[in-house]
């Protein structure tokens, strides 16, 4: 079995967004020569997260916008502290939750070189505390 | 015109990359501790809230194992890059024995148009006759003063020298001279008003948040002075400003629009004050 991994980045353009990485992911699953098996994507943050769903910028908006209605900014959280770790107050617990609804992975079967998905279906990072650099993982494991 | 004039690029990865001992005085002197981020993510977070210009703060610090977090070379080389968009503000230590030729050097040579003065972490007396005379330099060279005053998060440093009060008598003395009291003095904020109402060379800023979101900070601020106060008082001395990357441009922006006053002082606060400050 053959194991690929490749680090990836791109950079959002504003507060919260939907991008687009479905080519992304097919061009390293065309490096790894791996053909039959499965594709694991992961992002390397906490206020970002992966999902799949139709490439309609419309859809795009409503997904956003039902995010932040989801969790509104303007409510009590524990997180907005001082936080030594960073050094500066904690006031993004909404993007944290955002983005721990969505999860930061996701799996996809690969078959002859392909990635399966349905003819809908793209794959998303979602930033959720942008405008960022964003790094993500994509591991083809197979044969 | 809108115009951020608090702004800390000490963490841009371009710099960080070419000095890693910027990152690692970010981390230990500064007390950031976030991660570096390319020169365009600042620039997004600009664009996202429309923000034309931002004022790039030097602080250099001999004191401390000659930090400099960044450095008057390193601003005035993003500046350089970026002249549309950033201005750049100079930063001596006036104990340094050297301040007012290094003051002159970055307005002559390296084109930088302010002073960033931090005494906590500078470790001088804002009072001391050498401070007294970059004060005296700085306004015969036309440099307006962005100075730090009220809380600093690390007590490694001594608060003495962070009150807003201090200025009075250096506003009063350099009427030619504007001072920004940054932060607003927060949280001695009615000082810092104070100061500002004697002096009409005084300016202060939005930048930072110490009590919550950015949202729940300023509406901590206006229920402290009032919005009235902002309107009719600081309404042509209150700048917008940052604290970037202690906090997200856009998220401070955001905050400092909703706050309830007259659209008119909302639009001063944002950029106008600022021109007057820089002299433009």
């Amino acid at each position: 079995m053959t194991i690929f991994t490749e680090k990836l980045f791109l950079k959002s353009e504003r507060a919260t967004e939907l991008i687009k990485i479905t080519d992304r992911v097919q061009q390293v699953v065309g490096k790894s020569r791996v053909k039959n098996g499965i594709i694991n994507v992961f992002t390397l943050h906490v206020t970002a997260g992966l999902t799949i769903n139709e490439d309609d910028p419309k859809l795009e908006e409503d997904i956003a916008r039902f995010l932040l209605k989801a969790v509104p900014e303007d409510d009590s959280y524990a997180h907005h502290h001082f936080f030594r770790k960073d050094g500066r107050m904690a006031v993004n617990a909404y993007s944290h939750i955002r983005a721990s609804l969505l999860g930061p992975s996701l799996t996809i079967p690969l078959q002859d070189g392909q990635a399966v998905l349905g003819s809908r279906q793209h794959i998303y990072l979602v930033e959720l505390d942008g405008p960022q650099t964003r790094g993500f993982v994509i591991q083809v494991m197979g044969e | 015109m809108r115009i951020d004039v608090h702004v800390h690029p000490l963490l841009v990865k371009e710099l960080t990359d070419k000095r890693p001992k910027l990152l690692e005085d970010a981390r230990e002197l500064f007390d950031l501790r976030t991660v570096p981020q390319p020169l365009s993510t600042m620039l997004n977070e600009m664009n996202v809230c429309e923000i034309d210009r931002a004022t790039l703060l030097a602080l250099e610090c001999p004191k401390l194992n000659d930090s400099k977090m960044p450095s008057n070379d390193e601003v005035a080389s993003l500046v350089r890059q970026n002249g549309k968009r950033f201005v750049g503000f100079a930063s001596v230590d006036p104990d340094s024995g050297k301040a007012l030729t290094e003051l002159k050097r970055t307005k002559d040579q390296l084109g930088l148009k302010g002073l960033k003065l931090n005494p906590a972490l500078q470790e001088f007396d804002p009072r001391s006759p050498a401070a007294l005379e970059v004060y005296d330099e700085a306004e015969r060279l036309g440099m307006p003063i962005l100075v730090h005053t009220g809380i600093t998060f690390s007590n490694r440093f001594s608060m003495l020298h962070n009150t807003p009060s201090i200025y009075d008598d250096i506003a009063r003395k350099h009427p030619k001279l504007n001072i920004c009291l940054a932060h607003m003095g927060w949280p001695w904020l009615w000082e810092a008003v104070i100061v500002a109402i004697r002096n009409p060379n005084v300016y202060l800023d939005t930048a930072g948040t110490y009590v919550g979101t950015p949202v729940e900070h300023v509406r901590q601020v206006t229920s402290t002075l009032s919005a009235r106060v902002i309107e009719n008082v600081l309404g042509e001395r209150l700048m917008f400003g940052s604290d970037f990357p202690r906090i997200e441009m856009n998220k401070m922006f955001d905050a400092i629009t909703e706050l309830p006053i007259r659209r008119d002082t909302l639009t001063g606060i944002l950029g106008e004050n600022a021109l007057s400050f820089l002299g433009e």
